[in-house]
């Protein structure tokens, strides 16, 4: 993406914006600041932002009610609330209702640098299926939707072409020559983390050694004909689950 | 009289022939021999100096005799010595005894009466003695089983008089005995008396009593037919002037002075007499009345001391003047567990004695009781009279019990009586020694409960302490973190623009940086104590949450480590993130305590089914009065820090169902040991 990563910074605090706006710009992201909720949504309704980072506990309008106007103008936008103290019931709320996740003042800022960057990263994604036909309308598809996709149609190859910095990895468990299985074995040792996502035609055959590699921490095992939507709900699902895991380690 | 004497005495020639006529018949015609018992009571039956018998009655059955052809063979004997022929069969027939109804358990009487006689006692001339009562204690020389000898014991006995009786052979040895002075005073029968008391220069008191008939006694079933032959004489002769019987009596008694014809100046004494005799039953029937009240009285008093006796609820015992036991009565028995049968008649200080636990018994003792209690008969002297004592008491049926008395002399005509009063108090002892328990109990509780009270009032006032500063940590926190985000913050950004800046520079920025992290560090501290959450628990290896803590923790350079963990330690079951705190805490305190550097030990074990991790440093101690208040927030003893390490550390161990101990000798080092429970997953 070319475009920087615009950041709407929202505390009652002038010195707080001020700071963290000057940090923002300086590792090179688009920066506003707004003192007040609906400042914030003033700005908002005015201009496109790609996340939302705003204090809990402000006169007036508060961290979580700002989040839920903010749902009703742009939803899916991620907001991201600071807290200087433990305002447990606060932050419950704004997670029930789909704030990104909360963090602690005094900020730690290699932290939020480090989520920033995640967030304008284009995500990445590597299909891995014999079929030629399949591995390409499908990693059409997912380019399309803003996916940088890498089609691995030979199995041999598969774990060396996947890149560390891969962040979901779909694959088919009936491959021609070899065992979908044992690919996800060599890829878990060398990478113990990434997201796999299963694919297969055969649900009853296959069952046993699909049980096997959700035991090996595959995150689910999507069947052929695939339905694209549930399929792009999961793959937003391993996104926001990997971005959250950022801010709380 | 003569005619019907011989035409008898043919008759029995008559028969006397007939039966020796006929040889088959010689024991049918044996004529009567009978053997009369003869003792010397003159003039009723004696031996005169020539051995002859003489007497009333010996006239009386020789008249008799004479009438029937009966053989007569007089055998002398001493009077008991006869009366024990007469019954074993020895003899026949006795005169001269007085008809009683007990004898006629062991003799057949005749019914007519040849004699009334009554019992007399008599002394030296000059000695005065007026009534029974004046017997009480004096020697009497008496008969045995003489009726007189008897009449005057029982008499004696009812009246509870004491006399000794001295036995005489006869009347005239009894005599004998009150005139040599062996005796006070003898018993005879009145007619002996008045025949012979100027032989022994006696007088006749006038203590008369027990009248009696005189008659004839047989073997018991032998000679029933014999006393009806001289009944049927005697009732007829009474009645004949010149009868044997009348000319008997005439020759025994008139000439012994004995009035038995009337005087010429009798009928005017008999006149006078009479006059007399009224005034006498009237003086009598008013004594009578006046008796009759007294003893009404006196038996109504007896009753009502008998009556108080027996139903006292207290045990009374009564000696009499001997000391002997006379009176114990069922309250006493239930005290002691010793029936009145037992000791009735026994002698107090026994009693007193065996009263005594059995080991504290002595013959000296008892020797001691004795004399204190004889002297307290004698003289009335007793010391602690009447004063209630307590004592022990080892109860027959083997219970121990408390037993409360009292004794005292009580006086009478005769000297001193002992009386005993006793209660046993046991139950009111062991209810005292209840109440006294209870109440030593309740004290301990009440001191107990104090205590309580003062503890729990210092933990309210350190919660209200607590939850003000809670409160204030919260309000104060947001205001703080806020400032010291924006001061992070402008430090980031400032080494971000300037990463050439000189070393002064650097060196500033880091000064800034680490006194903004020390100041959260505070304002952290105080949100984690007064807002601690929810422990997360999970099993835990031990020797990774210490290393984790350790990780964590910065240690001096001159401070050296050791650890001693053993491997086979079970999992811990904790929320690792408080845990790890926690032990961060202590490591850190006990770096803090050694500030001229030291030795810090960590070892781990398994302590009563949980585990133990025991932080031990080198450092100065911390003296026993500071012990306690080391867990209170913000008591520090250290320039720098607020006071809160150990307080969380402690919050943070026991949510998570430990708790922690410390170990401290001053100058030495301290020992704080985290105690958490064992987790039952897994091993």
């Amino acid at each position: 993406m070319n475009q920087p990563l615009r950041i709407l910074v929202v505390d009652d605090d002038r010195r707080m914006t001020r700071t963290l706006v000057d940090i923002l710009v300086l590792n090179g992201y688009e920066a506003v600041e707004a003192s007040s909720g609906p400042e914030a949504l003033d700005s908002i309704k005015s201009q496109a932002f790609d996340c939302v980072l705003t204090d809990i506990k402000m006169p007036g309008m508060d961290g979580v009610e700002l989040h839920r106007e903010i749902c009703k103008i742009q939803p899916g936008l991620p907001v991201v609330m600071m807290t200087a103290y433990a305002a447990e019931e606060l932050i419950r709320q704004g997670l029930e209702t789909g704030v990104f996740a909360a963090v602690e003042k005094p900020l730690d800022i290699q932290q939020l640098l480090t989520f920033f960057a995640s967030l304008a990263k284009t995500p990445s994604i590597a299909v891995v299926d014999d079929d030629p036909n399949f591995c390409k309308t499908l990693g059409d598809l997912l380019e399309l939707r803003g996916f940088r996709v890498t089609k691995v149609t030979d199995p041999y190859s598969a774990v060396d072409m996947i890149q560390a910095d891969t962040q979901v990895v779909m694959l088919d468990m009936k491959l021609n020559q070899i065992n979908g299985l044992d690919v996800l074995k060599e890829l878990r040792q060398r990478h113990p983390a990434m997201p796999v996502l299963l694919v297969t035609g055969y649900r009853k055959e296959m069952a046993g050694a699909i049980q096997h590699a959700l035991d090996l921490n595959a995150y689910a095992c999507l069947y052929k004909p695939l339905v694209i939507a549930d399929m792009l709900k999961t793959l937003e699902e391993i996104r926001v689950q990997q971005l959250r895991a950022l801010l709380n380690p | 009289m003569m005619l019907t004497n011989r035409t008898k005495q043919w008759i029995a020639t008559l028969g006397l022939l007939l039966l020796l006529l006929l040889p088959g018949q010689a024991a049918f015609a044996q004529a009567v021999h009978l053997r009369v018992g003869l003792y010397q009571n003159p003039p009723l039956s004696f031996s005169d100096d020539d051995g002859v018998p003489q007497g009333l009655v010996v006239d009386i059955l020789r008249a008799v005799a004479q009438e029937e052809g009966w053989e007569l063979e007089f055998v002398p004997c001493e009077w008991t010595q006869c009366l024990e022929m007469l019954a074993s069969g020895q003899i026949d027939l006795m005169g001269a005894i007085a008809y009683t109804e007990a004898r006629t358990e062991r003799f057949d009487f005749n019914s007519e009466a040849y004699f009334v006689n009554w019992g007399t006692v008599y002394t030296r001339s000059g000695t005065t003695i007026q009534s029974l009562l004046e017997l009480d204690g004096l020697t009497i020389a008496a008969v045995n089983e003489d009726v007189y000898t008897l009449g005057l014991q029982d008499l004696l006995t009812r009246l509870g008089i004491e006399s000794e009786f001295i036995t005489a052979q006869d009347y005239a040895q009894a005599f004998a005995m009150v005139q040599s002075g062996a005796v006070d005073a003898g018993v005879v029968s009145r007619l002996y008396g008045v025949l012979h008391e100027a032989d022994y220069q006696l007088e006749q008191s006038p203590i008369i009593y027990s009248p009696t008939t005189l008659r004839y006694a047989a073997t018991k079933g032998g000679h029933l037919a014999i006393l009806a032959t001289i009944d049927s004489y005697l009732g007829r002769w009474k009645s004949e002037p010149n009868s044997p019987y009348n000319l008997a009596l005439n020759k025994w008694l008139e000439s012994h002075a004995l009035v038995w014809n009337l005087p010429w100046w009798l009928p005017w004494a008999f006149g006078g007499l009479l006059a007399w005799v009224g005034l006498l039953f009237g003086a009598v029937a008013i004594l009578r009345a006046r008796v009759r009240a007294q003893t009404a009285s006196l038996s109504e008093s007896e009753q009502k001391f008998r009556s108080v006796v027996r139903e006292c609820t207290d045990g009374i015992a009564l000696t009499d003047e001997q000391g002997r036991m006379i009176e114990w009565n069922a309250s006493m028995a239930a005290v002691t567990g010793i029936e009145a049968a037992e000791v009735l008649g026994q002698p107090i200080w026994e009693l007193q004695h065996r009263l005594i636990p059995a080991g504290q018994r002595t013959p000296e003792g008892l020797q001691k009781l004795k004399e204190v209690l004889l002297n307290a008969i004698r003289t009335g002297d007793l010391p602690r009279s009447g004063e209630i004592m307590e004592r022990e008491y080892d109860h027959p049926d083997g219970s121990h019990r408390h037993i409360q008395g009292s004794i005292f002399p009580i006086k009478t005509a005769r000297g001193f009586m002992l009386g005993s009063l006793s209660r046993d108090i046991s139950a009111q002892k062991h209810a005292q020694e209840t109440i006294k328990a209870y109440s030593e109990k309740l004290e301990e509780m009440v001191a107990d409960r104090t205590q309580e009270l003062r503890l729990a009032q210092e933990q309210i006032i350190i919660q209200e302490r607590l939850a003000a500063l809670g409160q204030v940590a919260a309000g104060v926190a947001h205001e703080l973190r806020n400032p010291l985000s924006v001061i992070s913050n402008a430090v980031y950004y400032l080494r971000s623009i300037q990463p050439d800046a000189d070393a002064k520079v650097k060196e500033y920025i880091e000064i800034i940086e680490h006194e903004d992290w020390a100041a959260d560090k505070i304002v952290t501290d105080l949100l984690d104590y007064s807002h601690l959450p929810q422990p997360d628990p999970e099993p835990l290896p031990v020797a990774e949450i210490i290393q984790q803590a350790l990780d964590k923790a910065t240690l001096p350079d001159q401070v050296s480590l050791s650890t001693q963990i053993p491997a086979r330690l079970p999992e811990v079951h904790a929320d690792p993130r408080m845990v790890t705190q926690a032990l961060g805490n202590l490591i850190l305190n006990a770096c803090q305590a050694m500030p001229a550097g030291g030795a810090l030990s960590i070892e781990a074990e398994k302590r009563a089914g949980k585990v133990a991790i025991a932080i031990t440093d080198t450092g100065e101690g911390i003296p026993a009065a500071n012990i306690p208040r080391l867990f209170e927030p913000l008591y520090t003893t250290r320039a720098r820090g607020i006071g809160m390490g150990l307080p969380i550390a402690r919050k943070l161990v026991e949510a998570n169902g430990g708790r922690i101990e410390v170990r401290s000798k001053p100058g030495k080092g301290s020992t704080f040991t985290v105690i958490l429970p064992v987790s039952k997953e897994k091993k």
